[in-house]
């Protein structure tokens, strides 16, 4: 060391500070909603607090409709969770969107508050359903999945037996065989005040006998456990009657006196090995009853869960042993087991509907040219009793309902199959007049009322996507609606908004952006050939639609017959968003042999295209070919050429034209374009290559006009 | 200390000027922190998650920073890590850098600048030094006459040598700890004679002197 310096007046460096950061994971914003009242989905949601070292003291701050887990304190390295819940002040709120956030704030050391954005969508039911089930709240402990029905402020007691209950003379859901004795179905008064109780008139050893029909009758096989058979029993004679319950293992209670009064009966029996065996009501000793027999059911455990009250739930499958169908990723999965069956206890009982609802949220999880239909599903809403696929004269419709059943992709007007994937809701609205069917917000379509179309609930959702027939449709239920009534549209277009909301956490749900329809003549018409439907899965965009151009008439006839399919499908503008909806129009050929090109061009402006227009849809029109036409009748050609110019040059009206007849093998009219004969089959009609040049022509227009 | 200037022992001009000498505070007695840094290991620490606190500000950096152990030079005299952005961050406010896993790794300074757009920040890490050797004015007695360094409006004369930590010639070797090392090669620039060698420190805010000292320069008589 050669010195050392003494130095006056030194500033030291700074003293370290080590202050840490709160940190909030996750930083994205929040999003949460449901009904008016709740419950809202999430039921909560978590940020985790934390810092990189030592302890810092935090605050949280948020909207009233919440209640955070703390709101402050200190936090450490190792993360805090922070829950934030729904209160009272949230089930108030009215119908709406509310935005607002929650904020962190770091009171230990200066640190911009790190603020979350939470949105609340509260959305109010159309009111009067009679039951709307959500495949993500299934319970699925304890036995079968059931899936509670939201109206329903009844507990969902599990009942292990196969649907129904309260029917014992049929094979409905479980199979009742009754031996030696007469079984009438919903003819005593029971014990809730319905008419639903059965009477079983026994004349001589006997048995009303739970068996499982998908599972091989008597031969269930109860895991080992203990278990409560209940039942409701009164005598359905002048005196006292004396039965007993029975277990699978072969124990019984014992003798049971059947009184005047209804009373509860149970028996509870426990396996240490799994056991197979029939539940039920024997005689007691040989003796003859006549017994009044309700809500026979079993349980879990040592306790009587029963009588299970008509709550609506959804029960999937039936026994405790059953594994059809299955529950997973906030679906019921009918994928796996073409054979699934739902069973709604409430409506087994004959209900008749003059009007309806039902709607469904479907995961479409597959597509391809041999699976069914997405709109086969919607279609077997209906396929059964009074309805078929087969398309009625008159009907309405913009997908193509008309193929085999099963509808199949390739059949579906589903241009592009891959727009199947993915969730969508489709509806059925019957209003006793019409029968409306809703692909999304598009209605697809509308079918005369069928005189005989009031119809038993129950049947109506054993049509529904049982998967039983056909092919397989790859289909998963996320959501089930039904409305005794016919919903408005807005009404329908709020359910939908209520299931985006509610799944927002587990899928997407939004309404597809593009849509590609056709109208015209002959010349167009072709569901699945025609340049439309070539166009369809070559277009820049995923696309969906249909074309319902109709051979051989004018624009009278087309506007007058296609006009309102138009206007009635497409969905409001505040739905219609970030969404296109174009539909090309080639139309004027039937007409200008007749018609002046001003006036044919005033007619299609004023009939066909504004309205088009201003439903909103972007109307992309076409200039007329026709080869033939052209050629034998000089009037025509005028009048095309005519027409052809003002669309080309001073129309002003729809989004963009289509200039088919700019292609010297389709145009100008008159020419003799195309008397090679490639491109038209007849002089008037394309062929397979013409369609194909069509669509080269067709295709960056209406691209264009896409999203 | 330079109301009593230091007198440097007197060197020859064909060896390194070498000269090691301890800083202590003349209030306290101790050693001043010359570095502004604290490596808990005894090889260099790199990590690429800080806590950064500027003034009561609380950020972090994922920038890659090295705080070198002992000798030690200029490597942090102009930091650049990012921050985030739109923090209320000026120049001249004092900075903390600790390593997020423990906070036994730090550097503390000064803010030069931080770009509120993108959360880019410059600090200077401890202190800066200039030493520089320069001529002394002539010695006057009466009876010399007229010498022109005196005359009104001459400017100084420009510095012959100088080390910083910058140039490599300043390091800080231990706490408290400068050397300042001018090798032969740059040293033989000067003749003989007594020249003024000076020094000071800064941490970009506060500017010290640190001696104002008188080095005899001998001949050294060899051909390098």
């Amino acid at each position: 060391m050669d010195f050392a310096l003494r130095v006056k007046n030194v500033t030291p460096l700074p003293t370290p500070v080590i202050g840490a950061q709160l940190i909030v994971s996750p930083l994205t914003s929040a999003v949460m909603g449901g009904q008016t009242g709740g419950p809202f989905t999430p039921s909560s949601f978590v940020y985790s607090l934390s810092t990189q070292f030592g302890s810092i003291s935090y605050s949280v701050g948020c909207p009233v409709w919440l209640t955070p887990s703390s709101s402050g304190g200190s936090v450490t390295t190792t993360p805090t969770a922070i829950t934030f819940t729904p209160n009272t002040s949230t089930n108030a709120l009215v119908a709406g969107v509310y935005t607002d956030s929650i904020s962190f704030t770091n009171n230990s050391f200066s640190q911009t508050p790190i603020v979350i954005p939470i949105t609340l969508t509260v959305i109010q039911l159309p009111a009067g359903a009679l039951g709307i089930w959500y495949a993500d709240q299934a319970i699925t402990t304890g036995g079968n999945p059931v899936i509670p029905n939201l109206l329903s402020a009844v507990a969902v007691p599990k009942n292990l037996m196969r649907a129904p209950r309260r029917v014992f003379s049929v094979a409905v859901g479980g199979f009742w065989r009754s031996i030696s004795v007469v079984v009438v179905d919903n003819n005593v008064v029971g014990p809730d005040g319905l008419t639903q109780a059965s009477t079983a008139t026994c004349t001589g050893p006997f048995a009303l006998q739970y068996e499982d029909p998908i599972l091989g009758g008597a031969g269930i096989t109860w895991p080992a456990g203990t278990y409560t058979l209940g039942v409701n029993v009164k005598r359905a004679t002048g005196s006292d009657q004396t039965f007993k319950i029975k277990a699978p293992d072969g124990t019984s209670s014992a003798a049971k006196t059947a009184t005047s009064a209804w009373q509860r009966f149970t028996y509870t029996w426990t396996a240490g090995a799994p056991v197979t065996g029939s539940i039920a009501i024997v005689d007691n000793a040989g003796a003859n009853a006549v017994l009044a027999v309700c809500d026979f059911e079993m349980f879990q455990g040592s306790s009587d869960l029963g009588p299970e009250l008509l709550a609506g739930h959804m029960y999937l499958g039936g026994s405790a042993v059953s594994n059809l169908p299955t529950t997973s990723g906030g679906y019921v999965d009918f994928t796996a087991n073409s054979g699934s069956t739902l069973a709604f206890l409430q409506f087994l009982t004959p209900q008749t509907l003059t009007s309806f609802t039902i709607s469904a949220l479907v995961n479409r999880t597959a597509t391809g040219a041999s699976l069914r239909s997405i709109l086969e599903e919607l279609n077997h809403f209906l396929d059964f009793v009074f309805y078929t696929s087969t398309v009625a004269a008159g009907e309405k419709f913009i997908f193509n309902f008309a193929a085999t059943d099963p509808l199949i992709d390739a059949q579906a007007g589903l241009w592009n199959h891959a727009v199947g994937i993915g969730a969508h809701a489709i509806t059925v609205r019957y209003d006793a007049t019409t029968v409306d069917l809703f692909f999304d917000d598009v209605r697809c379509r509308t079918s005369s009322a069928n005189p005989a179309l009031s119809q038993a609930i129950a049947n109506l959702f054993v049509g529904f996507l049982d998967g039983g027939t056909g092919a397989n449709s790859g289909d998963k239920l996320a959501a089930l609606a039904i409305w005794p009534s016919a919903l408005s549209n807005a009404q329908l277009y709020n359910v939908l908004d209520i299931w985006k909301v509610h799944f927002s956490s587990l899928f997407t749900y939004t309404m597809h952006p593009y849509y590609y329809f056709a109208d015209g003549d002959s010349i167009t018409s072709g569901i699945s050939n025609g340049y439309p439907a070539k166009y369809g899965p070559t277009a820049s965009q995923s696309v969906f639609g249909q074309n319902i151009a109709i051979g051989g008439v004018g624009i009278a006839t087309i506007a007058a017959t296609n006009l309102p399919i138009w206007t009635a499908s497409i969905p409001p503008a505040s739905r219609r968003t970030n969404r296109h909806f174009v539909l090309s129009v080639l139309i004027g050929t039937n007409d200008l042999s007749t018609v002046t090109g001003p006036t044919e061009a005033a007619a299609v402006a004023s009939s066909f295209v504004d309205p088009l227009q201003a439903a909103g849809f972007s109307v992309i029109i076409g200039t007329v070919i026709d080869r033939n036409a052209g050629i034998v009748n000089p009037a025509w050609t005028n009048n095309a050429l005519s027409f052809n110019n003002i669309v080309r040059t001073s129309w002003g009206h729809g989004t963009a034209i289509i200039d088919f007849a700019a292609n010297v093998h389709f145009g100008p009219p008159g020419s003799g374009a195309a008397a090679d004969g490639t491109y038209y089959s007849d002089g008037t009609h394309l062929t397979v290559t013409g369609e194909n040049l069509m669509v080269t022509i067709l295709k960056p227009v209406a691209d264009a006009a896409g999203p | 200390m330079y109301k009593t200037p230091v007198y440097f022992d007197q060197v020859s001009s064909r060896e390194d000027f070498i000269a090691t000498f301890k800083v202590y505070d003349d209030d306290t007695f101790t050693l001043i922190g010359l570095d502004g840094t604290v490596v808990a290991g005894s090889v260099n620490f790199t990590s690429s998650a800080w806590l950064v606190n500027v003034g009561s500000i609380a950020t972090t950096s994922s920038t890659t920073i090295t705080i070198p152990v002992y000798p030690k030079g200029g490597e942090l005299s102009a930091l650049s890590l990012v921050v985030a952005p739109g923090l209320a961050i000026t120049a001249g406010q004092a900075i903390t850098i600790a390593d997020a896993a423990t906070a036994s790794n730090t550097a503390v300074g000064y803010v030069t600048s931080y770009n509120k757009q993108n959360g880019a920040l410059v600090c200077q890490i401890g202190f800066t030094y200039q030493f520089e050797i320069r001529k002394m004015p002539p010695n006057w007695q009466p009876g010399l006459g007229y010498i022109s360094w005196y005359d009104f409006g001459v400017a100084e004369q420009a510095p012959i040598l100088q080390a910083s930590l910058s140039n490599g010639e300043i390091k800080v070797t231990s706490p408290g700890t400068l050397q300042i090392y001018i090798p032969e090669r740059t040293f033989r620039t000067l003749r003989s004679g007594t020249y003024g060698a000076c020094m000071t420190m800064t941490d970009s805010i506060h500017t010290t002197q640190l001696f104002i000292g008188r080095l005899p320069v001998l001949w050294g008589g060899v051909s390098l």
